[in-house]
């Protein structure tokens, strides 16, 4: 193992990669050294930009299995506690990521907003392979009396609809479904939506007082225990972390269609 | 849009189980009552879970909910 800029840097099999990709790669049994490099640059890309240790989950949708997708990139465990990915319903997993089937699946992150995020500062992140306008939530989780966090990445009116910690919806026209779709807390004050580069919506809103204290889910919503709105859109990546600024929001797009770039299924 | 209906006990027998060892089956009530699984559980199962079950394919008819809440 040796020093380098962005930290240990492990090697394996002649080729050295950062040590969190490389914890990643282990533990997601990914083999592919197509795949083993662009969770490396995505990785060195994150934190070269100083991203990575905004980001509570990422999930890199890498490997084409179930077993593999189920893995977070930051903390490549298999516990609850590393928000280990637990699939639900007739989930399709191939090597362009984790398709969901509209009727019945999800993926549960074991991630309990209340308990994780900061009230003032988060951002959820949906990378979709499939256009379709659908009343169907990519990222929700709702329970009573606390607030809400939903991403609708285009709902059946063409426009993508969000919300963290308000009540206010963001509701903005979108072309199609696919790309990088982001909502983002920056601060306690602002809410923006982010399509691939472009910051789509910003606008004036008050965080509440409380967050949601049960588990987020990627694919459909979580409304008080219960599934919500089915999604089939395709997931090739997905995030959930701290809020970000412009630049970090833009740099954040750019590591992950590079990604997506690298193994052949950008959108 | 087809599903596989469940009976009430069949419903709970999957419930925690898992169809291929890692994804977990996925009950679900339809508008009309009807317990059910997709299509994607019921072709791609690899456990003894739905073994000598031959479930009916039915219409998908969802419970229609507010969006957004």
């Amino acid at each position: 193992m040796i020093l380098a800029n962005h930290g240990i840097i492990a090697s394996s099999g002649g080729v050295s990669f950062d040590a969190d990709a490389q914890a990643f790669i282990t533990a997601a049994a990914i083999t592919d050294s197509t795949q083993q490099t662009a969770i490396n640059t995505l990785v060195t890309d994150l934190k070269t930009a100083n991203i990575w240790t905004k980001m509570k989950a990422l999930y890199p949708f890498v490997g084409g299995t179930a077993a593999q997708h189920r893995f977070n990139l930051k903390d490549p465990r298999t516990v609850n506690a590393a928000f280990y990915l637990e699939f639900f319903g007739g989930g399709t997993h191939s090597a362009n990521g984790y398709l969901p089937n509209g009727t019945t699946a999800f993926a549960d992150t074991k991630l309990v907003p209340n308990t994780i995020l900061q009230l003032n500062s988060s951002h959820f992140s949906y990378y979709s392979r499939t256009n379709v306008s659908e009343s169907s939530t990519e990222m929700m989780v709702y329970t009573s009396g606390q607030s809400i966090i939903d991403l609708y990445v285009r709902f059946t009116d063409g426009n993508m609809l969000s919300r963290i910690y308000n009540t206010t919806t963001s509701t903005t026209s979108v072309p199609s479904s696919l790309g990088l779709f982001l909502m983002n807390r920056p601060d306690a004050n602002t809410i923006k939506q982010h399509r691939n580069s472009d910051i789509i919506s910003s606008s004036s809103s008050t965080s509440a007082s409380t967050k949601p204290n049960i588990n987020l889910y990627i694919g459909s919503g979580n409304n008080n225990g219960t599934t919500y709105g089915f999604s089939s859109k395709e997931s090739a990546f997905s995030s959930i972390g701290d809020g970000l600024t412009d630049t970090e929001a833009a740099n954040f797009y750019t590591a992950v269609q590079t990604y997506q770039t690298t193994l052949g299924r950008q959108v | 849009m087809k599903v596989r209906q469940l009976t009430t006990q069949q419903k709970d027998q999957l419930v925690g189980q898992t169809y291929d060892g890692v994804q977990f089956f996925n009950p679900t009530l339809d508008a009309d009552g009807n317990w059910f699984i997709s299509n994607e559980e019921y072709f791609n199962c690899t456990t003894d879970a739905l073994f000598g079950w031959n479930l009916p394919e039915i219409d998908y008819n969802p419970v229609i909910v507010e969006f957004p809440i």
